[in-house]
């Protein structure tokens, strides 16, 4: 299978491990035997279904790097149709392409389990692929190969894996840092970042820890990772036999990172040399674990992740170099950064995440490469189109798709190519050319505002069928049957600008928008109501990270919220307590130390947008009685309750105009009704279940499993910098009134203006057909 | 301003709503420009308008020009090309048409008497016209109502040169001395004085060029051989010259007394419908005229001979010498006046063929301006003659636009080109309200004088022979000669025009459009809106070309001198003294059609010998005419006969000419009757009606003719066995 297919199911599957629930490594380790449903290894919900002569269902089974897979077997339950035939139908189990178990089907017994053991040698680092497939048969002569007949159920959320995971004591290295927090089983869920105590760590907390979050948090893919914030005490307990411990007690044996100079490491780390430290620093090892006199293990060894330089700036660079790293060139235990280059020095690394305007990609640039389709039946390949999250483009500009794609002989009815962007349906083209054909350059026209901001999944969905053959027993398997799509085909996008409508939680939710930037110049900030909530609102920015594939490197995080202007966009993670009132005076929602909210009772919540004119006479009135400001022309209810009461267990996102801003800005707001809340609502929220949901401008949630609360109650507002005439296009669309009084009083005046010229020439030429000859 | 707010970016929805917005308001001054303040609301209808357009032009030039291919950039920037050239124009005749002048009626008499009345040559160019067309001319310029001794009227014959007497082929030579001595013999009976040259240089051009040489009056009168004066017409246009010694030209209307040919073989609405020429001498020449570049038409105008002696007379470097030589005097800071009344009848082409040699001449010689004396940069115009010219002279590029207009669905439809890149929701936004924008500004220029759908008909019937005519130009601007414009001509039986068969090839092309849309509407589900817009512009062209078919179906013409159709009174008296009240329906200068009611005594009988009496304005008097009966025929109460004028004495065929052609109120009459707008559906409907009924007959004709064509084969085996 190519490489990329393969990435886009690992992705796929590992996103699905994360939905059902991942056991942490923390967890495994410290249990001698763990039980996982099979169900969260499944991208699919419910039981799987199996058709047909021969069909099967990878599950992808992520382990660490720095963890062993012992003991596993999977218990499967699964039922099957009462007419397959015993001898010939059965189940076929595969770890890693080898087969390790063949488990008869008996039509009198169609629901059953079978315990099948995966041995330990057959597991490796990443991910596992797990195959269950059917052999089914229900006739021995002129089989129907799609009878109804032949299915197979595999029960997936009753089917079980059994496993346990050792760890690896090996001496660490930095490629390792990929394993200790890897999304598979075995990978840490959460991480303690440390800065000492002095005042001078200020400038490392504000600069250095962003980068670090977004940096360990890009190691989990999609996976959540918590963080923790801590400063080490000035001087570090000495424990009498086995060491220096500055962890607090909670996160003993933990994965941490210490962050920060040589000189406030020093505090912690006496041995550590100087000479160590000679620019911008990495290095990881395990702290030495502490016993107590009777030798018991009072703080045992832990992953440790050192991240320092000489001053400061050294330590924001050798977070940098940590975010930019690919761990696997990494096998050593330390490293100084001696330079670090990216040119031009004006762009961020988000610039080579998205697509630019009016380039050209090819699909294998985007991550689809040449892929084969073979044999009967559905095959289909994914392209995710990653558009910037403030794409906005004219509405006459178009995209262009142009296929190189081949089909082989032998396709019968039915066989189709479709493409759908975003589900839905573009183009479609019957495969119908019975010595099979192939196309360069195959073009697709499609509107540019199809492409959404953010990413557009483009499906190219292929079905595969023979031809036709009439008689009895006749018919042709399907084997021959092929089709390719090639990965020169490419994407012509237009020009486009970089304009946006704010606040907009679900393109936040998405792209991180407006907090990654292609430039480097657009700074964003990042506020923690105190340093109860740093650790939460690393958390954010590590999942904004993962959202964006990237880390930004202008993040700034001040502790505290400043009682003056907050320039540009913000995100702030603070408890309700700590947010002072005028922050939500412009806006229908409070939630400070006085909650106002917009009952549903008092709004009209739908979402409703604007018809398409259903007559002239529809449009006019709508336009005429409009609020130019708002894009939905008919008037809104609008209403809210203000009450002294908190916000209880619940936690809130809310993005609205950033009233302490003097551009036009965003403000997004975390908060719950303190410093631990916000911290559990913080980790619940960036789980991809909740983080799915995020939409509107306002969001309240108290855990995974209760329903979601959405809101849209602010005023938009445009934001763009780039492009001011896309800017200028998105403003007039949204009130032509402008456009229309300008067009007006240009033709009033050149009207009044023609009218007095004409008016001239008419007396002039009445006074001289009035002339004597004599005059002429 | 107008033009930057026009590219200002608003999405398709917004402009939607802007477009509504702005046609209501056009259509309110269009309203309110047929009540007060009209000239105020005149101009708000054009600058809306305009601007409708140009918010148009400005989308498609910035947002929809792009393609595949090179094959499909070219024809996607000549159908904006096209686009372009059309909204030029239509900005031109905006301009131009702003406010038309309608100047006062002079007449002699109103002149102070110690004012010295100038003399004046009226010269008739003739080429190869009948005597008898020519003999009605003569007459009616004699009639002219001008002092005695003042003016002469001189017959320019360029059909009896001594080129064409002593010409190598015998037939011809005889023919042209015949012609001089017929004509010599009707000049010297008439007293017109007969003018032969030696050789036939320079067309008419160099004919009255040769005619100015041989005499002298203050002033030169040119009508065409069959353009026929009214009475009033030296009386109403020579006082101009005397009040202004600037005017160098005033030009009056060609009232057409026939139809055309593709009103006479497709609409049948001489009498009810404006004249394809109404729109040209009724407002453009008038709105040329407020901006001082009202031209000279070839015929029906008079020039001072000073001013013509300044540019050695005629010009003749192009084909079109009248608008050259009014483009020169123009230069040279003269002034051209323009009066709004018809007082000269002319004959339009009968056939086809005649139709389109008069426009390609027409087009050549407009093209050959624009190519050898660029107006556009001429020394000595001022910025609105140089509009006026252009507009006049751009106007005859129209075959570009129309054959790619014509073409360009079918570059969709058939080969899948795309040449208008536009969704259904921009073409509601920004095509649908210029063409609207677009049709009522033509409602208000135009609206009296030319129907709607009937301006894309005319267009449609010239371009096909106008755009190889035209690229001849461009190709060698020198090289097109002077075709004299056959008129007067007869048609036995009803036939099909040599010339109809590129409209075959086109109107196939269209079908095979219209079958390429109804398969892509099938096969292409996802671009049935744009298929649909294309196959309704198809649907028009095919339309358009089913009524040229219909135009090119030549109808029987027998009369070689048309009937006007007229509603006079008379009195009919026979041999025994006997009277009768009768209505003259239609007059000609040899004879008139009559009603008189059916129980009336006595009965008339076809060879009868009878007299009509009747008022003529022109003479002032009741005129006695002698008539003969061809046709008695009893027809809904009344009985209606068809009587021939005895001319033989020679004062009567005096008395039927100024009868038929002396009184211009007649023409206005007539033209004001007929110069009446009509709405865009009434216009649609009069042309879906008329389309079908001539493609059958199209089918019947050619089945004649194949069948004739057959039994003439069949004949010819049939032919004696050899013994």
């Amino acid at each position: 299978m190519p490489r990329t297919q393969l990435l886009h199911l690992f992705r796929l599957a590992l996103f699905a491990f994360f939905v059902g629930g991942a056991v942490s490594a923390a967890e495994a380790a410290e249990s001698s035997q763990r039980e996982m449903r099979l169900s969260r290894f499944s991208t699919t919900q419910g039981p799987v279904r199996l058709t047909d002569v021969s069909s099967s269902v990878d599950l992808f089974v992520p382990v660490s790097p720095l963890a062993s897979m012992k003991d596993a077997a999977i218990e499967i339950r699964f039922s099957h149709s009462i007419a397959l035939q015993e001898r010939r139908s059965y189940l076929l189990v595969r770890l890693n392409d080898i087969s390790l178990a063949q488990v008869p089907f008996d039509p009198k017994q169609p629901v059953a389990s079978a315990r099948i053991r995966l041995p330990d040698d057959l597991w490796r680092s990443g991910f596992n692929k797990l195959t269950l497939a059917v052999i089914q048969h229900y006739i021995d002569n002129c089989e129907d190969g799609n009878a109804p007949e032949l299915w197979t159920e595999l029960k997936l959320h009753e089917s079980n894996l059994e496993f346990s995971l050792d760890t690896d004591e090996r001496p660490l290295t930095l490629r390792d840092i990929a394993g200790v927090f890897a999304p598979g089983l075995g990978g840490s869920e959460r991480a303690l970042l440390m800065t000492s105590s002095e005042t001078e760590a200020d400038a490392v907390v504000a600069d250095a820890l962003p980068l670090l979050a977004q940096a360990l948090a890009l190691r989990r893919q999609f996976a959540p990772l918590q963080f923790d914030y801590a400063r080490w005490p000035a001087q570090a307990n000495d424990t009498a036999l086995g060491g220096i411990s500055y962890l607090p007690p909670e996160f003993a044996g933990k994965p941490h990172v210490l962050v920060g100079t040589f000189e406030q490491l020093g505090a912690i780390l006496p041995g550590m040399l100087p000479e160590a430290v000679t620019g911008p620093h990495l290095s990881i090892n395990r702290s030495e674990s502490i016993s107590d006199a009777q030798g018991s293990v009072i703080v045992p060894s832990s992953v440790r992740i050192i991240v320092s330089g000489r001053n400061a700036t050294e330590v924001k660079e050798a977070a940098a170099a940590l975010a930019a790293m690919d761990d696997p060139l990494n096998p050593i235990a330390e490293t100084n950064i001696l330079a670090q280059t990216l040119t031009p020095e004006t762009l961020a690394p988000y610039h080579a995440r998205v697509l630019h305007s009016g380039q050209a990609y090819t699909f294998a640039a985007m991550g689809l490469a040449t892929r084969r389709f073979q044999g009967f039946g559905g095959h289909g390949a994914q392209l995710r189109i990653m558009m910037p999250p403030d794409y906005y483009t004219h509405d006459s500009a178009q995209a262009e798709l142009f296929i190189d794609f081949g089909y082989g002989a032998g396709m019968g009815p039915g066989s189709v190519i479709n493409f759908k962007l975003n589900g839905d349906f573009i183009h479609g083209r019957l495969l119908d050319d019975p010595h099979g054909t192939s196309f360069r350059g195959y073009r697709i026209v499609l509107p540019a505002r199809r492409l959404m901001p953010g990413p557009n999944l483009l499906d190219i969905d292929l079905m595969l069928r023979p031809e036709t053959v009439i008689g009895e027993c006749a018919g042709i398997d399907g084997r021959h049957l092929t089709a390719q799509i090639l990965g020169s085909s490419r994407l012509v996008l237009p020009e486009f600008g970089a304009v946006a409508t704010q606040p907009n939680l679900d393109l936040f939710g998405t792209t991180a928008f407006p907090y990654l930037a292609t430039t480097r110049e657009q700074r964003a900030t990042l506020i923690a109501g105190s340093e109860s909530e740093v650790g939460s609102a690393l958390t954010l920015i590590g999942k904004l990270a993962q959202v964006a594939s990237t880390a930004h490197d202008a993040w700034h995080l001040k502790v505290g919220l400043p009682d003056g202007s907050i320039e540009g966009s913000a995100v702030v993670v603070a408890s309700a307590a700590q947010l002072p009132d005028d922050l939500f005076d412009a806006w229908s929602i409070a939630i400070g130390r006085s909650v106002r909210w917009p009952y549903q009772a008092l709004n009209d919540v739908r979402e409703a947008q604007a018809t398409p004119e259903r007559s002239i006479l529809d449009m006019l009135i709508r336009h005429f009685r409009s609020d130019s400001a708002t894009p939905n022309r008919v008037p809104v209810l609008r209403g809210s309750v203000t009450q002294s009461a908190g916000l209880g267990p619940l936690g809130a996102l809310t993005a609205f105009r950033n009233p302490r801003s003097s551009t036009a800005a965003t403000l997004t707001l975390i908060t719950a009704a303190d410093a631990d809340l916000v911290q559990a609502r913080v980790a619940d929220l960036v789980k991809p279940e909740l983080w799915s949901q995020v939409d509107g401008d306002l969001m309240v949630w108290e855990n995974v499993d209760d329903p979601v609360f959405t809101l849209r109650v602010a005023n938009t507002f445009e934001t763009g910098s780039q492009d001011p005439w896309l800017l200028l296009r998105l403003v007039l669309s949204n009130s032509p009134w402008y456009w229309l009084g300008a067009a007006l009083a240009a033709a009033l005046l050149i009207v009044i203006t023609a009218r007095a010229l004409l008016n001239r020439r008419r007396r002039r030429l009445e006074d001289r057909a009035g002339r004597a000859p004599a005059d002429a | 301003m107008l033009v930057a707010v026009a590219f200002l970016p608003m999405d398709a929805s917004a402009q939607t709503f802007a477009a509504v917005v702005l046609l209501a308001l056009l259509w309110i001054c269009r309203v309110a420009a047929d009540g007060e303040h009209q000239n105020t609301f005149r101009l708000l209808v054009l600058v809306i308008g305009g601007f409708i357009t140009l918010r148009y032009l400005a989308w498609r030039g910035t947002y929809t020009i792009h393609a595949a291919d090179t094959l499909s950039l070219i024809a996607v920037l000549l159908l904006f090309g096209a686009e372009i050239y059309s909204s030029a124009i239509h900005f031109l005749g905006g301009l131009v048409n702003v406010t038309p002048l309608r100047r006062p009626l002079l007449s002699l008499a109103l002149m102070p008497r110690d004012m010295s009345i100038p003399t004046v040559d009226v010269m008739i160019p003739s080429y190869n016209e009948d005597p008898e067309l020519l003999e009605v001319t003569l007459r009616a310029a004699r009639m002219m109502n001008y002092p005695q001794g003042r003016f002469r009227v001189h017959l320019l014959d360029d059909g009896g040169t001594d080129d064409k007497i002593s010409h190598p082929n015998p037939d011809v030579a005889a023919k042209a001395r015949e012609r001089r001595t017929e004509l010599k013999a009707l000049c010297a009976r008439l007293g017109v004085n007969y003018i032969a040259r030696a050789h036939n240089e320079r067309a008419k051009a160099g004919n009255i060029n040769h005619a100015l040489q041989l005499t002298n009056a203050d002033l030169v009168v040119i009508l065409d051989a069959d353009h026929v004066p009214t009475v009033e017409f030296l009386d109403r246009t020579v006082p101009w010259f005397m009040r202004h010694d600037d005017v160098f030209l005033v030009q009056t209307p060609h009232f057409m007394v026939n139809p055309d040919p593709i009103d006479r073989n497709l609409l049948h609405s001489f009498s009810r419908m404006p004249s394809e020429n109404d729109m040209f001498y009724r407002v453009v020449q008038r709105g040329l005229d407020f901006w001082g570049a009202s031209f000279f038409c070839g015929s029906a105008a008079v020039l001072r001979r000073r001013h013509l002696d300044e540019v050695g007379g005629l010009c003749g470097d192009t084909i079109t010498e009248d608008a050259e030589t009014a483009l020169a005097l123009h230069s040279k800071g003269y002034r051209s006046i323009y009066i709004d009344r018809p007082m000269v009848a002319g004959l339009a082409p009968e056939t086809f063929t005649g139709f389109v040699t008069q426009r390609m001449r027409w087009a050549q010689g407009m093209t050959q301006i624009l190519l050898i004396k660029r107006p556009f940069m001429a020394p000595g115009l001022n910025a609105f003659q140089r509009i006026g010219y252009l507009s006049s002279i751009l106007f005859w590029l129209f075959p570009f636009a129309r054959v790619i207009f014509l073409t360009a669905p079918l570059a969709y439809l058939i080969f899948g080109m795309e040449v208008y890149h536009a969704s259904i929701a921009q073409i509601i936004a920004y095509t649908l309200p210029h063409v609207i924008a677009t049709y009522i500004i033509a409602d208000l220029l135009f609206g009296r004088t030319r129907w709607p759908l009937i301006s894309e008909l005319y267009e449609v019937m010239q371009c096909l022979f106008s755009l190889v005519a035209v690229f001849k130009v461009i190709i060698n601007p020198r090289a097109p000669s002077f075709v004299v414009t056959p008129k007067g001509a007869t048609l036995e039986s009803t036939t099909v025009s040599p010339l109809a068969w590129p409209f075959y090839v086109l109107f196939a092309l269209i079908l095979v459009g219209c079958a390429g849309g109804l398969y892509r509407w099938e096969a292409y589900p996802l671009t049935r809106d744009m298929t649909t817009v294309v196959m309704l512009w198809n649907l028009f062209n095919l339309v358009t070309v089913l009524a040229a078919l219909g135009a090119l179906l030549e109808r029987q013409q027998r009369r070689a001198t048309p009937r006007i159709p007229v509603s006079e009174t008379g009195v009919l008296r026979d041999a025994h003294g006997r009277t009768s009240s009768c209505t003259i329906e239609d007059l000609s200068a040899s004879g008139a059609g009559l009603a008189i009611a059916d129980e009336t005594e006595p009965v008339f009988h076809g060879g009868e010998r009878l007299t009509l009496s009747t008022f003529s304005p022109a003479m002032g008097r009741t005129l006695e005419l002698p008539v003969v009966v061809r046709s008695a025929e009893s027809l809904g109460g009344r009985v209606m006969l068809g009587t021939q004028f005895d001319l033989t004495e020679p004062h009567h065929g005096d008395e039927a000419v100024a009868l038929s052609y002396g009184d211009s109120a007649r023409w206005l009459f007539f033209q004001e009757r007929r110069s009446r707008p009509i709405p865009f559906a009434k216009a649609l409907g009069i042309m879906l009606r008329l389309v079908w009924k001539p493609l059958f007959m199209h089918v019947a004709v050619l089945s004649r003719r194949l069948g004739e064509g057959f039994t003439a084969s069949a004949r010819s085996g049939r032919a004696p066995a050899p013994p």
